[in-house]
């Protein structure tokens, strides 16, 4: 079958590509969930990156710091990386070494690389890129609910008839769910967006809330404040499901309409309607990304959304629900597996003793139960952290504040870059292991709404390419043989998956290769003939009471206010035909159709700067500035510039800053303070 | 729920559509876009009347007949004349319905060709060939209201010489086009295609 | 009503410019696409042609139809002048205007001569100029049993019902059936009067419009605020200025007299053929281009901005108060029909006839004499050519009667010629929305060029166009089929 899963984003859109040679004549997308026939432009025209003369096609390694690569054999390179780890592993321990698995590879490429890091390093510095896009998220979802994922499925857009999408881009980040949701807004339902811009989501929207950046928390909080004094909560629900609900109403005194208007910018009128129409609207289904996330307050904005969901009993309905669109094509299925440095596969604590028990049992290997330190933690820890492996990410395009990481990076004594193209962090590799793409392995992703989907290979890997799974298999196994611990060896990843299953029966146990042939089935499936569970939580939350909680939450100013020097608000994110760090797209065909970085200015702005659409302007902050072509335009508010942050060459991450959510250690990417210059 | 086709007893499920019981030709239906009952070709007799069985529902004890003399010359025939007027080398679906209903196009003399139009290549990702469209409005469908809600297509014209274009005629990328390509994948006839599938 | 219709917005805008396009389309809350699509589709928004125009009518065809084109810049499509045809029009900067006795007359003062009206129940004596006048005349019982509570819905139906009244604008459908179906409807309901009249030799509604808006008005009334309607609509065609002004000033003398009891409108058509059928009508209305819609749901239960409508001809409308007024016994003995005559007759014009009357008893009573005449065209482009003089002029007859346009030729015309002209005529119309109609109005005119007798050719042309979606595909090839059959009977 020429059918697979598109590696973009987290919408997992079923895609056969017809290749013919080195190239793809066209992709064609079948007529089975999620995207049921249709595409997105990077699915549709974005496939053809393996081609790209930046693959990387042999390994290489650098004998020491200075030396520049030279190309090596796969015997050679992967002994030296386990000799340099191993050698760091006995100076200096298990805390000296970090791995990050890559939310772009599959299930089982996670799950061995997370299983390297504790069964062969006895580490727990695992983490992955969700750290930067929805750990605010889960961290939330996961200490409310016991379980962090959409709660409904993407089927549910079809019931759902009220939408509350707060700061998503979903037109442009995932747009196929975001045309599913304009068409249920087209028969009908209704749209509250809360967002300071006028994406293509205001734009179908029937109430848009154009909250000033970083407010939002203020917002949600406010709306449940109205909705308890008018009393349109959901008393029964609360009362037989939830847990810490007095507390919580006590916090949120501050909250008045008044004062939400002041400090949002939204009429309250406005947000006495949309408090209205969310709390009376059975079902009503709240989306978000990372307009909630990626801020100082995070977890508190996304806990903010969760605490609302239950005081108007949303979660467990169908057409209702918590609903966070993930962004890597298998960012759920990272965390599924275990990327993190709290949880094992199957977000069992690492400190929790029946998880000990379960997966001793199974690797046959003492493990480390103290949480290891999360993505953004371990950077900040060069060099007490001496080695890093490192699986298909780019950090110096999509980690804040760029000169500092570079700094970091400089100082770091060993770092293993496993990946399949050429890109910004390839230089600071010491070795470089070149990997497959998506079309070049077998193996799985899981999608937004849990939905497990086969990834096949479709074409020979270039070069010397090797899948990561193998890649990963073969370090282990020289670790392994060194250290004397026990390590499976695999022919293919139908063999990981199996031992997923085995790890994770309650989970994934009626997930199997011949079943995802025809269509992908979604966890929790415990067994062969569970169709894969729709709607979580419909009888009791994941958690020790079965009941959901409520955590009180207050808003915080962003870590860094517009001033004089530097009057303007950036807020980073994406374009429709880009990325991420932009390593896949801009080796592809849509780079034509977006070459070069272009920020957003608001008209009024634009005009005091003496600014014309199209001309080139510089983006200053306290940390550095990157030149871009002015697009001069409403759909960013007064005092707020957007920069999509895909572009290596204008790196939009050199003016970021690194302060972190304190739960989270989420950096805060949507709020800096920046001016803009003229070029002369 | 039973009803007869060609003679014979079949069951359907309720609200089940013609198309999805009896075995007709179809060109405009697309089950995701809303298009349905333009073309015609899959135009069946149900209880004597002529009704598109894209957009028929099945009805307990109805009789229907997909291949009377009268359809079968219908079908010829449009698909003679959907030969004549536009260029279908790339529509095999239809030229294996033509060899099927044994078409003989030439025998109606000159007729009008769609006007045409040179192909237009106006970005990175795919081109236009109207010579090639059939008007089945797959396409506009796909980008409004069946699919994207994007509307960056829409109709020109009326008559033979209606075909797709964009808001005010201006290239797609001035459109709000958003490149899914999802207009591609429905269209029946190549009138678009990828560009990456262009040799060269 | 949903939101601001596209059409009027555009309408206020002309001449065009894609920022005008642009603002209406916003302003109308629809996508530039669709008001593109609508720019692109109707001729008015397309650019009308410019210099004097020779209105291509089936009655100028007959008269040396190049000779005529020759002393124009263009043509235009047929406009309810046949009774005067030949006929110019002058179409400049400064405004539309028909050529009549050697002046520019403007659209917006030029009525069919009030002289060519032949009748006395549902045409008047004398041009209905005002409210006062209409009531000297016996009108307004109806409209004021009704406000004092004489009459209800269900007796109205009833009358309907008793009196037979069947649809007149050609498809014949028991007007009270409609009625009933749109009353059963879930609110809001709406009426819309089909006043888009372009059958190519009918000029009886537009008759009716410009000397009689009151009794149509009535009937409006009547009809609305029976089946419960939140407001009626007036759906003219847009070329007849006169009969818009003349009906907004009646509207606004009944909503003063107090006897509007639903809301009138007046909506001006997209001005092509295809507007009259309803669906495409109601698509109009709704800011699309005027392509119908497929059927099932009818109108009744969805019709405008989908909401149960009914969609009436003016002359059935203008019945209702004929009906509650003769009551619908004494209606039914001599059920009053409009027929447009026009052609080789002596006093061309719109008769008033029992229906029944004969064919050849119809044109004698218009100076006609059968026996000098080659074929009537019968219903208009839509119909039929015969030679049947006996036939009874009514509904489900062996030939269809359509509006009951009646257009005699005499024996020296060409008839192919005439045929090319409704062919050409179909061609033009055709909205291009399924494939059969677009596809063979073009082939039909190649044929009829060629004068293709071919009958296996023709009979395939005929079964495939009965494949349309709608009326006009299915009966555009009605003419072709009739005058190879007159020929043969010949």
């Amino acid at each position: 079958m020429m059918r697979t899963t598109c590696p973009y984003c987290g919408v997992g859109c079923q895609v056969e590509p017809e290749i013919q040679g080195n190239r793809i004549l066209q992709v064609l997308a079948p007529d089975i969930p999620p995207n049921h026939g249709a595409l997105c432009v990077k699915g549709r025209f974005g496939l053809d990156f393996p081609f790209s003369g930046k693959r990387l096609l042999y390994p290489m390694v650098r004998e020491r710091k200075g030396a520049p690569l030279r190309r090596a054999t796969w015997e050679e390179a992967l002994d030296f990386a386990a000799r340099r780890l191993l050698e760091v592993l006995g100076r200096r321990g298990p805390e000296a070494l970090a791995v990050f698995p890559s939310a772009k590879t599959t299930n089982e490429e996670v799950y061995l690389a997370q299983k390297l890091a504790r069964v062969l390093l006895g580490t727990n510095h695992v983490d992955h890129c969700a750290r930067l896009c929805h750990s605010s998220s889960t961290a939330a979802l996961n200490r409310s609910l016991g379980g962090a994922s959409m709660t409904n499925p993407l089927e549910d857009i079809w019931k759902t008839d009220l939408f509350l999408v707060v700061g998503s881009n979903t037109t442009e980040t995932h747009p196929v769910i975001g045309a599913m949701i304009k068409k249920r807004v087209r028969q009908g339902a209704q749209m509250i967006v809360v967002d300071p811009r006028y994406t293509g989501m205001a734009e179908a929207s029937t109430l848009w809330l154009r909250v000033r950046p970083g407010t939002d928390l203020f917002l949600l909080n406010a709306i449940a404040r109205f909705i308890l004094e008018e009393g349109l909560w959901d008393r029964a629900y609360v009362e037989a499901r939830t847990e810490g609900f007095a507390e919580w109403r006590a916090s949120l005194e501050a909250y008045t309409l008044e004062e939400a208007e002041r400090l949002t910018g939204v009429e309250k009128e406005k947000i006495a309607l949309a408090a209205r129409l969310y709390a009376t609207t059975e079902r009503a289904g709240a989306y978000w990304a990372m307009g909630v996330t990626q801020h100082t307050k995070g977890t508190a904005t996304a806990q903010a959304l969760v605490n609302l969901a239950l005081l108007t009993g949303k979660v467990g309905k169908e057409g209702a629900g918590l609903n966070p669109l993930r962004g890597q094509n298998n960012v759920q299925g990272a965390g599924d597996m275990g990327a993190l440095p709290d949880v094992l596969p199957g977000y069992w604590k690492v400190a929790d003793q029946e998880a000990i028990r379960r997966f001793e049992a199974l690797w046959a290997t003492p493990l480390n139960p103290d949480p290891g330190l999360r993505m953004t933690e371990v950077y900040e820890a060069i060099p007490e952290v001496e080695a890093i492996y490192l699986i298909g990410e780019d950090p110096v395009t999509s980690e804040p504040h760029q000169d500092h990481l570079k700094a970091k990076l400089e100082r770091l004594p060993f770092l293993i870059v496993q990946d399949i193209l050429e890109n910004e962090t390839t230089p600071f590799a010491d070795v470089v292991l070149p990997a497959a793409s998506f079309l070049e392995k077998d193996g799985t992703f899981t999608n937004t709404d849990r939905r497990v989907q086969r990834v096949r290979l479709l074409l020979d890997p270039p070069g010397e390419v090797r899948p990561d799974w193998w890649i990963t298999q073969e370090l282990g196994r020289r670790l392994a043989q060194a250290l004397g611990r026990p390590w499976k060896v695999y022919e293919g990843p139908e063999g990981i998956w199996e031992e997923i299953r085995q790890a994770l029966p309650e989970m994934m146990g009626g997930i199997n290769y011949p079943r995802l042939e025809r269509e992908g089935v979604r966890w929790p499936c415990p067994s062969e003939e569970h169709p894969g569970e729709a709607v979580l939580f419909r009888e009791r939350f994941n958690t020790p009471s079965g009941k959901a909680r409520f955590f009180p939450v207050h808003f915080t100013s962003p870590a860094e206010t517009p001033s004089e020097a530097y009057p303007l608000t950036l807020s980073t994110g994406r374009v429709l035909f880009h990325w991420h760090g932009g390593t896949l797209s801009r080796n592809s065909r849509l780079q034509e159709a977006y070459p070069e970085l272009k920020v957003e200015v608001n008209p009024k702005d634009a005009q005091r700067l003496g600014l014309t659409d199209g001309e080139p302007v510089y983006v200053v902050s306290r940390r550095g500035r990157i030149r871009a072509k002015a697009w001069v335009t409403d759909r960013t508010p007064e005092g707020v510039v957007y920069a999509p942050f895909h572009f290596a060459e204008a790196p939009a991450n050199r003016l970021t800053l690194d302060a972190l959510d304190p739960i989270s250690r989420i950096p805060e990417y949507k709020v800096s303070a920046v001016r803009l210059e003229k070029v002369d | 729920m039973r009803l007869r086709v060609n003679g014979k007893e079949v069951e359907a499920r309720p609200g089940a559509l013609l198309l999805e019981v009896a075995e007709v030709p179809t060109l405009c239906h697309h089950p995701h876009t809303e298009t349905r009952g333009l073309c015609r070709l899959c135009l069946v007799e149900a209880d004597g009347r002529l009704v598109p069985a894209c957009a028929t529902e099945a009805r307990e004890g109805m009789e229907v007949r997909t291949e009377t003399e009268g359809l079968r010359t219908l079908r010829k025939t449009l698909l003679e004349w959907l030969a004549l007027t536009t260029d279908l080398a790339q529509a095999p679906d239809l030229l294996a319905l033509m060899e099927r209903y044994g078409a003989e196009p030439e025998r109606w003399g000159e007729v009008p060709r769609r006007r045409g139009r040179e192909v237009l290549k106006d970005n990175p990702f795919y081109l236009r060939d109207y010579a090639k469209c059939v008007n089945c409005r797959r396409c506009v469908d796909a980008c409004g209201d069946g699919i994207m809600g994007v509307y960056a297509l829409t109709l020109e014209g009326r008559g033979l010489l209606a075909h797709p274009t964009t808001p005010l005629d201006r290239p797609l990328p001035e459109t709000p086009c958003v490149f899914c390509g999802n207009c591609v994948q429905v269209c029946p006839t190549g009138a678009l295609r990828p560009l990456s599938l262009e040799v060269g | 009503m949903g939101k601001p219709s596209l059409l009027p917005l555009l309408d206020e805008r002309l001449p065009l410019t894609e920022e005008k396009v642009a603002e209406a389309a916003r302003l109308a809350g629809v996508p530039l696409a669709q008001a593109w699509g609508v720019v692109r589709y109707y001729p008015r928004y397309r650019g009308l042609p410019q210099g004097r125009l020779l209105v291509d009518d089936p009655v100028a065809r007959a008269r040396g139809f190049a000779g005529l084109r020759a002393k124009a810049d263009g043509t235009y499509p047929p406009l309810g002048l046949e009774a005067l045809a030949p006929s110019y029009l002058r179409f400049t900067p400064k405004g539309r205007f028909v050529e009549w006795e050697g002046r520019l007359v403007p659209f917006a003062e030029f009525r069919l001569p009030f002289a060519l009206g032949h009748g006395e129940r549902l045409l008047p004596p004398e041009p209905v100029e005002s409210l006062a006048q209409y009531r000297s005349l016996g009108g307004l019982k109806a409209l004021e049993a009704l406000q004092k509570g004489h009459l209800t819905p269900e007796a109205l139906f009833q009358a309907v019902e008793e009196a037979g009244l069947l649809g007149r604008g050609g498809a014949a459908f028991p007007t009270h059936l409609k009625l009933r179906a749109v009353a059963r409807g879930e609110p809001p309901r709406y009426l819309v009067v089909n006043a888009d009249e372009s059958e190519p030799g009918n000029f009886k509604d537009r008759f009716l419009l410009e000397h009689h808006p009151f009794l149509v008005l009535e009937g409006a009334l009547l009809a609305a605020w029976a089946i419960g309607a939140e407001r009626a609509y007036l759906y003219v065609r847009e070329e007849f200025e006169a009969a818009i002004r003349g009906l907004e000033k009646a509207i606004g003398e009944l909503e003063e007299a107090g006897l509007a009891p639903v809301p009138l409108e007046v909506f001006r058509s997209g001005g092509l053929y295809i507007c009259g059928e309803e669906t495409a009508l109601l698509e109009s209305m709704e800011g699309r281009r005027a392509e119908p819609r497929l059927k099932p749901p009818f109108p009744v239960e969805r019709g405008l901005w989908g909401r149960p409508t009914l969609v009436q001809n003016v002359e059935t409308l203008a019945n209702l108060p004929l009906i509650l007024r003769e009551g619908p016994a004494a209606w039914r003995a001599r059920e009053p029909k409009l027929f447009s005559l026009s052609g080789d007759v002596e006093r061309p014009g719109l008769y008033e006839l029992p229906l029944g009357t004969p064919l050849g008893e119809a044109l004698r009573r218009a100076g006609g004499e059968p026996g000098e005449l080659k074929a009537v065209l019968l219903g208009g482009a839509a119909g039929v050519f015969t030679r049947d003089w006996a036939l009874p002029l009514r509904y489900r007859e062996k030939l269809p009667l359509g509006a009951g346009a009646l257009v005699a030729f005499g024996e020296g015309v060409d008839l192919w010629e005439v045929l090319l002209g409704l062919a050409h005529f179909f061609q033009e119309e055709s909205c291009g929305k399924c494939f059969p109609c677009p596809l063979g109005t073009a082939v039909q005119v190649e044929m009829v060029k060629r004068r293709e007798r071919n009958p296996s050719l023709v009979a395939d042309l005929v079964a495939t166009m009965k494949g349309s979606l709608c009326g006009l595909g299915q009966s555009a090839f009605w003419a072709y089929q009739s005058l190879l059959e007159v020929e043969g009977a010949a």
